[in-house]
């Protein structure tokens, strides 16, 4: 049985060395396609599949179509290891995504030790550029700004609007979740904003009554979401329903047909969020780009599909610049990377790696979202 | 039988070098002492186990926080998993073992859930969700030479080592006295009893002798993967060991050890995707139970019975 | 910061959860005590009524009660189908496999099928439901209910009313609670012990069903829902005493509100310990459960 596994082994390896690497270059990608995050790995697809149709439609990259091969981390970090572990060792040049801080954490070393490069345009914590770049990993590189920078702004916001004294914290016990409760508490600590409460719940908790009803009596005129978006839309419907008069702020998606639906409801109103993307963003490149995705997968843009659809084109371009699919001269040429992106920012990697797009100030009234700010996180 | 299927593995990486297929090969051997291990609690000596999850947990975590947090070598952190895992077997099994054998099974159950919580709120010590990534690949030294097993090949005859001696070990145990008595248990407790066997200590016994194995196991799988989460306590490697012990034969050694084999190497062969594979989990555990519930190795005896008595000595090697 | 309202509010919330939590542990518990059986795929029936729901409600409607209806009356049916086919199973003669051992196997790979089934078709992206219950809430005195937890705790009564009635008042139910504590002795008198078994299968789903279609109002749900509430009904079956249905059914309750109360005054992470923090001072203390007579030997 074994002889068989052997030459099964040879058989595939000669029929994918064969039949690929001639014609296409392949892309890694992970993302949790199923599992409580599994939407956003659905929209990053959305993404990324729309910009490799276009590319490939334009001719591909060094005169070869692009692939991607895709693989399923389920939010998780030992999952994430197994699955990049797979990627490359099939080979690709270059991995996308991992969505999932926990997963970029646990994987970054792979990546590292095997020498490819990942690009991550979707994970916020802020150690992952602490670790990228210069004195640490070179081989990881950060397209969304960090949620240190997005606390700031939201805890510089919120101050602004007046009489917003006491805040209380809602994350996911995750890496995103702690470093974005981190990162809140220490932005409205520097501001003297009090911090009341802080709850972390396991990822995909399905009944937030108890924190809710506790919410209600400790004062807390703001509450600060780092949440995964199904669970955000289930704490809001939620909280809705039991008339939890506090603001919700943090890190708040509301995109697509779930959050159209509690938007209408009046469940997020007077939220205050700033997002690293908004399809309400009001440049011609984003107003198309959002057509676009109407067009073909009939929901609203959303963030996940704006950073896989960046995060492929930053990809192709280092691919074009390097002159060859290898994977040394992808991570040269993305250091060198110069890319505009549709919402208004020529992005460049720092020395950590991490490049500094635009972030968006959100607010809703009424039933109504409008972007109230569009700001560079330099 | 052993020779042969060590001679094979031997030859594996001689044959292919394609990381993809050793990792096949590791966890086919590790999953393989992983099963055998809940067929020494369950197989042999009669108890349904659930624990076995927990333990392979427990020793995954105590391994790994020996090498990170106290700077130990693996090999001291498979020695304490084994140490902590033997105890813990001990305790739940005096716990258990004083109410029904219906009630091990929930307590069992119990032991692992409690494990994957204490693994995901304990955040202090075990970084919770997050899991403890960047284990290093394990290594031996003499005096100045030092050698790690880093690559994949390095791995697998790490891995083939543990597997022979794992196997081996287990093999002398329940061929000798101690696997009959286990099996006199479990066919008749009260028969036992009165023959003067302490159940309750040989039990205990099998608990700890299965608790070690299956620590051990989940040690060396951890290190090669080189990160552990609470993921590791998933219902997912219950199903999977189970499925490997019903479809070889409850309480037989070589037929689960080749069913071990096949139930982690076909799937990956099959390329079958993450759910459908957990589907034809569920169908094969439905239809083991339903049709064949003394597994291969049943079939094995069944056609040995029809033939005549000429193989006797070979039907004693295939328990 | 405690105040009287919060209290109240807590404890109101916690009987809701803690009246659906019974729903899902009497099931559970009629197994055990009429059947000796455990059934591992107790959470991923609960699960299929909460998709069945989800799928349902659109075509009609939106509305929640008709589908609510509807679904009970399939899970009757093919409840009443099932335990046949299991009884057959069960009792098949091959191997030396116990009932109980082989219902865990059984079930346990049902739950698998089931579980990566719902998975496969509907993914595991959480699935939100919209029905024509109102959002919102009400006060009642000093707490703020729900309409949907409303609707879920009033459903949930009303079963709990009409299993006590079907249990004590009517001779199907009797013959259950006969089966249950003595099952020599009802063989005996002349009960028919295959269909109290399937008649108590039967009840077990529907009684599944329901606790998962009036979660559907309450929780934004994925495939895996079903086990994290199985854990819990296994937790308050055993504390109950296995087997003992009243007892379940007020482990369940004491269950939510305790529940509730960690949750608001302690942290959050300590909620889902309690359920196994009790099981496992039961079973060091009172093996049998708190409201077992005796536990019997398996």
């Amino acid at each position: 049985m074994l002889r068989t596994v052997a030459l099964a082994s040879l058989a595939i390896s000669l029929l994918s060395s064969g039949a690929y690497s001639q014609e296409t270059i392949q892309i890694g990608a992970s993302m949790p396609i199923t599992g409580p995050v599994a939407n956003g790995a659905l929209q990053e697809k959305r993404g990324l599949e729309l910009a490799l149709e276009e590319i490939n439609a334009a001719g591909g990259v060094l005169g070869k179509p692009l692939e991607i091969l895709y693989e399923d981390n389920q939010c998780n970090p030992s999952v994430a290891v197994t699955v990049t572990n797979k990627l490359l060792e099939a080979g690709v040049p270059v991995v996308l995504g991992q969505q999932c801080s926990s997963a970029v954490l646990a994987t970054m070393s792979l990546f590292q030790r095997a020498e490819v490069p990942l690009v991550s345009a979707i994970a916020t914590n802020p150690k992952i550029s602490e670790l990228s770049g210069a004195g640490g990993n070179p081989w990881v590189f950060r397209l969304n700004p960090s949620d240190r920078e997005l606390a700031i702004a939201n805890v510089n916001y919120l101050v602004s609007m007046g009489g917003i004294e006491k805040i209380a914290i809602v994350a996911e016990s995750t890496d995103y979740g702690r470093g974005g409760a981190d990162a809140f508490a220490a932005a409205a600590k520097e501001k003297g904003l009090q911090i009341v409460s802080t709850d972390f719940h396991p990822l995909g908790a399905p009944d937030f009554t108890t924190i809710i009803a506790r919410l209600q009596n400790n004062g807390a005129q703001a509450v600060a979401f780092y949440q995964a978006h199904a669970d955000n839309a289930n704490f809001a419907k939620q909280a809705h329903s039991m008339g939890l008069k506090a603001i919700m702020t943090g890190k708040l998606s509301l995109d697509g047909d779930t959050f159209e639906a509690l938007i209408k409801q009046g469940a997020y109103d007077n939220a205050v969020t700033v997002f690293p993307y908004s399809p309400a963003v009001n440049t011609p490149e984003n107003k198309d780009f959002v057509e676009r995705i109407q067009a073909k997968f009939h929901e609203t843009a959303s963030y996940e599909a704006f950073a896989g659809y960046e995060s492929l084109y930053v990809v192709a371009q280092a691919i074009e610049r390097a002159g060859s699919a290898d994977p040394k001269s992808i991570r040269d040429a993305l250091e060198k990377t110069s890319y505009k992106s549709m919402i208004g920012v020529t992005v460049n990697f720092d020395d950590h790696n991490q490049a500094h797009n635009n972030a968006v100030i959100i607010t809703i009234k009424d039933h109504v979202l409008c972007v109230k700010d569009v700001f560079p996180t330099k | 039988m052993a020779a042969l299927l060590l001679a094979i593995f031997i030859a594996v990486p001689f044959l292919t070098q394609s990381p993809y297929f050793l990792t096949i090969g590791i966890s086919a051997m590790i999953f393989t002492v992983f099963a055998m291990s809940l067929n020494i609690v369950y197989g042999y000596a009669g108890l349904l186990s659930l624990a076995q999850v927990g333990f392979w947990g427990v020793g995954s975590y105590v391994a790994a926080l020996v090498v990170t947090r106290l700077d130990g070598s693996i090999w001291e952190g498979m020695l304490a998993a084994a140490a902590v895992s033997a105890a813990g077997g001990i305790l739940i099994g005096a716990v258990a073992l004083r109410l029904s054998n219906h009630a091990f099974v929930i307590v069992s159950l119990c032991f692992t859930l409690l494990m994957q919580m204490l693994a995901q709120e304990w955040i202090d010590l075990t970084n919770g969700p997050m899991g403890i990534p960047g284990l290093p690949a394990p290594g031996i030294g003499f005096g100045e030479t030092s050698f790690v097993f880093a690559t994949p090949t390095h791995f697998f005859y790490l891995t083939l080592a543990f597997a022979t001696i794992s196997l081996g070990v287990i093999w002398l145990i329940v061929t000798s006295r101690i696997g009959r008595t286990f099996r006199m248990i479990k066919h008749d407790e009260t028969l036992s009893c009165s023959l003067g066997v302490r159940v309750t200590v040989w039990k205990l016994f099998a608990i700890a002798l299965a608790s070690v194995f299956a620590a051990l196991s989940g040690a060396l799988y951890v290190f090669y993967v080189t990160i552990v989460d609470p993921l590791i306590f998933d219902v997912y490697y219950t199903q999977v060991i189970l499925v490997i012990v019903i479809i070889g034969g409850l309480g037989s050694f070589w037929p689960v050890v080749v069913s071990g084999l096949l139930i982690t190497v076909l799937p990956e062969i099959l390329r079958t995707p993450n759910e459908l594979r957990m589907i034809s989990y569920g169908v094969i555990l439905v239809l083991a139970v339903l049709l064949m519930p003394t597994g291969i190795a049943g079939l094995v005896n069944k056609v040995r019975m029809r033939r005549p008595m000429s193989n006797a000595n070979a039907a004693e090697s295939s328990t | 910061m405690m105040s009287y309202e919060f209290l109240m509010q807590l404890v109101v919330n916690g009987i809701v959860i803690g009246l659906i939590y019974g729903l899902i542990a009497t099931g559970l518990a009629l197994l055990f005590g009429i059947l000796h059986i455990v059934n591992f795929a107790h959470g991923e029936i609960v699960m299929l009524a909460m998709y069945t729901l989800a799928v349902a409600v659109p075509f009609l409607g939106g509305s929640y009660i008709a589908s609510f209806a509807l679904i009970v009356a399939a899970a009757t049916m093919i409840g009443w189908l099932v335990s046949g086919a299991l009884l057959a199973a069960l009792s098949a003669r091959r191997g030396d496999m116990a009932a109980f051992e082989k219902s865990l196997l059984l079930t346990l790979g049902l739950s698998i099928i089931l579980l990566n089934g719902v998975q496969y078709i509907f993914t595991a992206t959480p699935m939100m439901v919209t029905t024509d219950i109102p959002v919102g809430a009400f006060l009642l005195g000093p707490v703020r209910l729900s309409y949907a937890h409303a609707i879920a705790g009033a459903i949930a009564v009303v079963v709990f009313v009409a299993l006590y009635v079907f249990l004590t008042r009517t001779n199907s139910g009797r013959a259950l609670r006969a089966v249950a504590q003595n099952r020599e002795a009802a063989l005996m008198i002349g009960l028919d012990p295959e269909r109290v078994a399937r008649r108590a299968i039967t009840l077990s789903i529907v009684l599944c069903a329901v606790g998962g279609m009036v979660l559907v109002p309450l929780y934004v749900f994925q495939p895996i829902v079903g086990q994290a509430l199985l854990l819990k009904a296994f937790a308050i079956v055993i504390i109950g005493g296995m087997g003992n249905v009243l007892g379940a059914a007020l482990v369940a309750l004491a269950l939510g509100i305790i529940e509730s109360m960690v949750g608001g005054f302690a942290n959050i992470v300590w909620q889902n310990a309690i359920a196994f923090i009790g099981m496992i001072a039961v079973l060091l203390i009172r093996p049998q459960g708190l409201f077992a007579l005796a536990m019997r030997k398996g």
